[in-house]
């Protein structure tokens, strides 16, 4: 660094030199100490070709244009480079960014919400058992369940196997290729882990046919449909919801015979569920991160400077807190967000409650267990 | 199960995608998007034609050589309808996400392992919602089409068209056509045992359903109430001016 | 789940006799040392018969001893209730620390010559090996690799096998230490004035050697040295450290208290977070915490972990002051060299 420094100054004065045509082209400082070919550059005489000299002269200029650059120090301005050969997400543009911010300063959001309000969340259940599709705002979040008999891994003999798995596809924007994870899948899939997984809101024991032999594999795939920001709360939300829906078909352990019943002969039976935990994201604005918002929309996400996930139960059992990096925020504003995310949380436990109860009901009306013994009788 | 009889279809409702459309029949139901003209990756890209991206997801599991089979079917289909001269060095791609399968109650189904039948039982619905989807996105194409499967059972009884998991179970063999809105067969794919002459029926059937209806006919399709033989082509355009016709509303 | 305190609880009246002990300061001592004190391998043991906590009780005894011979770390992976019950009694951990004592805390900078930056830290039993280098060019492939290609770091976190007891084979797609990746990555991000330097990619390579908790802590504390000595321009020192509570979750006891530094031992038996702090101020880089706790827990553990990185903040700025000050002796630089700027705007900041 400090050889980097020295010489990075002195070809910066010859560089000023060669351009009052005073001395051969400069090359650009530190490299030329190590790169052969930097170093042919350096050492070549006024007297090569003209050619050669303009080329010189490009190259000094594009370095000038770096070492020239004091108003740049703003990192807004700096342009990331293009990654290549692959599609991009259109980026949000420097007016809008501006604008955006600049209207937080003056306590208003783009879409007209308080600082501290959610966008609409709705949650509906498909015909089968353990399918919950979210929508909160226009980002929407479809989960399913699935469960199957399987072998326990080695180490847990005694619990079932709980997956979920998050795969963002190019549905939600052809920037996301198929089989790559990108850095937002796996923060996203780590946080529903921790939330849901870790947390032991699934009593993975009671999942468990035959210690070490047999034991039900659940899986929840996670589907992001549409990515309008926030995907943490509203795929906590859907893969809650879902499991709590689902129904694993029932069975019966006769000695060292596992017998698995199908819909038809024997009623499925719920999950045995201890908790639902729920996330609740904020994300940090301003030099400091001094404004919190809520459930920030995806042009939101752009501009945020920091952002704080924290996922608790209505109990008021913090589950998972995550504030990975960013500007530091201060640690009161924190303990402050976190006192209103058991509000809020409060609040959208309610509604899954509520919504679980309304499809319980309407399942049970007119009987699609009626219908199921009417068809079991006419089988038999 | 019970089976909602009539199609459901909702286009555009997803944000972000330049196209969507989520449709439902017959127990299965696929929510596409459509991006596109796009820019190609580099390796990919032709110099004459547009490239055809079709990727299909499952509910449930990770995608297999099942879902290689369906896109490669898809996609095959696909670049004969849209206009690919027009958008040299670009890109379709269209994202197909099974989002419910029927069940079939009387089966405790594996996750990974489908039989054939089953494949070929959901790629009408596939089918159907990218045209839709594509439909929704504006992407020149030379015309519609749509696709459907019929059942041939194993008593000989008469075809069946949508057949439920069960009776796919049943049944001899099934078939899958789809057809251009002037009735040029587009598709085929059949799996089971069958002759020419149960093809020939299956065929007949399944061009009556997807291709489209004279004007005359359509009126007097009107008066019999039957949701079985719900016209495919009448479907699209149907949804497609609704859809217009909302949009447009404010005019 | 914890039983009542057994008179067999020998080690903390040694523990206790110990710290009353004048000639030794109790802080900042190593662990291998207190578990040598606490456990002389001649220690009387009463044999428990029934109950478990007391079998296991002995099975700490008997791997502390381990420890103490070999100055390994004694973190396994079982997630065995440990005995907290001890705490209660006379307000000291297994390790014999009070509540809001950190660990030894060791570090040093420019390990390795050939880098730009290096340092080596130890926090208790865990220890860090930090590689910085650059800032060079960005290469094609990075800009590829990195969805977040404005970064200018780049971060690298590679477990060794042989860190934690249970040996295992590192997988490039772990997903926990790509998160940490990750965080270490997007917090010295907004420490360092990346303006200076567009289009350039700074590369901290940490290597982890041993496991004995508050590993994300330590990962950027050896991160936040490791800049230093290469002279990348900071707002400040980025410190962390981990804080906990001695209530299990499920426990509503008023009587918990908060816990600073915790080994693996702690990790596994109680709820924690991990807080960075920029520049020992009050504001919080990154807060992760992966256990399940009441939330009027929380506002005592952040207190403490703050604080705590406040405190490692000062151990940090001394190492980097006694090798500066050791450079100048050496002549390896001269006060007020254009060279050292970088390193002297960061120390004489406070």
């Amino acid at each position: 660094m400090e050889k980097g420094t020295v010489e990075l100054q002195v070809w910066h004065q010859k560089f000023l030199r060669y351009l009052a045509c005073e001395g051969s082209p400069p090359a650009p400082g530190r490299i030329s100490s190590r790169d052969p070919l930097h170093d042919k550059s350096s050492s070549h005489s006024p007297s090569s070709g003209a050619s050669q000299s303009w080329f010189a002269i490009g190259i000094a200029l594009i370095f000038s244009s770096f070492l020239k650059s004091p108003d740049k120090l703003n990192s807004e301005t700096q342009i990331p480079l293009p990654a290549v050969n692959m599609p991009r997400e259109a980026e949000i543009s420097t007016n809008e960014k501006q604008f955006l911010k600049t209207a937080l300063t003056e306590n208003v959001r783009i879409d007209g919400r308080l600082f501290e309000q959610y966008r609409p969340l709705s949650l509906g259940f498909g015909e089968e058992f353990g399918v919950a599709e979210v929508e909160l705002g226009k980002t929407r979040i479809l989960a399913k369940v699935s469960a199957e008999v399987t072998v326990p891994y080695a180490d847990r003999p005694f619990d079932g196997i709980f997956q979920i798995v998050t795969e963002l596809s190019p549905m939600v924007s052809p920037a996301f290729e198929v089989n790559r994870p990108t850095e937002t899948e796996v923060l996203l899939s780590r946080l529903l882990e921790k939330t849901v997984r870790r947390s032991g809101a699934l009593d993975t024991e009671s999942l468990c046919l035959m210690a070490g032999k047999k034991c039900w594999a659940v899986r929840v795939d996670v589907h992001v449909l549409s990515h309008d920001g926030n995907l943490v709360d509203a795929a906590c939300v859907a893969v809650v919801a879902a499991l709590r829906h689902f129904r694993k078909p029932d069975t019966s352990v006769e000695g060292e015979m596992v017998t698995v019943y199908t819909a038809a002969e024997r009623e499925p039976t719920p999950l045995s569920w201890l908790h639902s935990p729920y996330c609740v994201t904020w994300s940090f604005y301003g030099e400091e991160g001094e404004m919190a918002l809520l459930d920030a929309s995806w042009k939101e996400e752009q501009v945020q400077v920091a952002s704080f996930t924290v996922s608790l139960n209505r109990h008021g059992e913090v589950c998972q807190i995550a504030k990975l990096g960013g500007v530091a925020v201060d640690a009161v504003l924190l303990l402050k967000c976190t006192a209103g995310a058991t509000v809020e949380v409060k609040r959208i436990s309610e509604m899954v409650d509520q919504k679980l109860e309304e499809d319980a009901k309407r399942r049970d009306k007119g009987g699609l267990m009626a219908e199921l013994r009417a068809e079991n009788e006419r089988e038999s | 199960m019970t089976i909602s009889a009539a199609p459901d279809v909702v286009l555009d409702h997803l944000s972000k995608a330049d196209g969507s459309a989520s449709y439902s029949y017959a127990g299965y139901a696929v929510t596409a998007t459509v991006n596109g003209p796009i820019e190609a990756q580099r390796r990919d890209e032709q110099p004459f034609e547009a490239i055809v991206d079709v990727i299909v997801r499952p509910a449930a599991g990770v995608g297999g050589t099942r879902e290689r089979h369906l896109e490669s079917i898809l996609c095959s289909t696909l670049r004969h309808l849209i206009l690919l001269k027009n958008f040299p060095r670009q890109l379709f791609q269209i994202a197909l996400q099974i989002t419910s399968v029927p069940e079939n109650d009387y089966v405790n189904s594996k996750l990974m392992q489908a039989s054939s039948s089953q494949n070929l039982s959901v790629l009408p619905t596939l089918f159907q919602t990218a045209i839709l989807a594509l439909v929704s996105a504006a992407v020149p194409m030379k015309t519609t089409a749509s696709a459907t499967t019929i059942a041939i059972p194993k008593d000989y009884g008469s075809p069946l068209l949508n057949p439920t998991p069960r009776q796919v179970q049943t049944s001899s063999s099934i078939h899958v056509f789809a057809f251009t809105r002037q009735g040029d067969l587009l598709l085929s794919q059949s799996d089971g045992s069958f002759s020419q002459d149960e093809w020939d029926v299956a065929h007949d059937i399944a061009k009556d359903v997807c291709m489209e209806k004279k004007r005359e006919e359509v009126d007097v399709m009107l008066d019999d109430d039957e949701s079985q033989t719900q016209n495919m082509a009448d479907l699209i355009r149907a949804e497609a001016q609704m859809k217009t016709d909302s949009d447009l509303h404010w005019k | 789940m914890l039983a009542p305190a057994k008179p067999i609880n020998c080690p903390l009246a040694s523990c206790l006799a110990w710290s009353a002990c004048p000639t030794k300061k109790f802080t900042n001592c190593s662990d291998s040392e207190l578990s040598l004190f606490r456990l002389p391998p001649s220690a009387p043991v009463t044999t428990p018969s029934t109950d478990t906590i007391n079998r296991f009780d002995l099975y700490l005894r008997a791997t502390s001893v381990l420890d103490s011979v070999f100055s390994h770390s004694p973190a396994r992976n079982v997630a065995m209730p440990l005995d907290t019950s001890t705490y209660s009694m006379a307000l000291l951990r297994v390790d014999g620390r009070r509540w809001n004592e950190l660990r030894r805390l060791h570090a040093q900078i420019r390990t390795q010559s050939a880098s730009d930056g290096s340092s080596y830290l130890e926090m208790g039993h865990t220890k860090v090996l930090c590689v910085v280098t650059g800032p060079t060019e960005k290469l094609a492939s990075q800009r590829m690799a990195s969805s977040s290609s404005s970064s200018l770091l780049d971060v690298n976190i590679s477990i060794a096998g042989f860190s934690s007891v249970d040996r295992k084979r590192p997988s490039r797609t772990d997903k926990r230490v790509s998160e940490m990746a990750f965080t270490v990555q997007q917090s010295l991000n907004k420490a360092v004035h990346a303006a200076i330097f567009p289009n350039s990619t700074i590369s901290i390579s940490l290597t982890v050697l041993s496991q004995d908790g508050s590993l994300l802590a330590s990962l950027f504390n050896a991160a936040t040295l490791a800049l230093v000595d290469a002279g990348i321009p900071m707002s400040d020192y980025v410190t962390a450290c981990t804080s906990g509570s001695t209530s299990s979750y499920a426990a509503a006891d008023d009587a918990a208290d908060p816990l600073l530094d915790l080994n693996r031992q702690e990790e596994q038996e109680l709820p924690f977070l991990t807080v960075a702090t920029l520049g020992g101020s009050d504001r919080v880089c990154a807060l992760v915490c992966e256990s399940r706790v009441q939330v009027s827990r929380l506002e005592g553990m952040l207190a403490v972990g703050v604080d705590g990185c406040k405190q490692v903040r000062t151990l940090l700025d001394r190492v980097i002051r006694e090798r500066g000050a050791k450079m100048i002796e050496e002549g390896a630089i001269a006060r007020g060299d254009v060279v050292g700027a970088g390193d002297e705007m960061d120390t004489e900041e406070d």
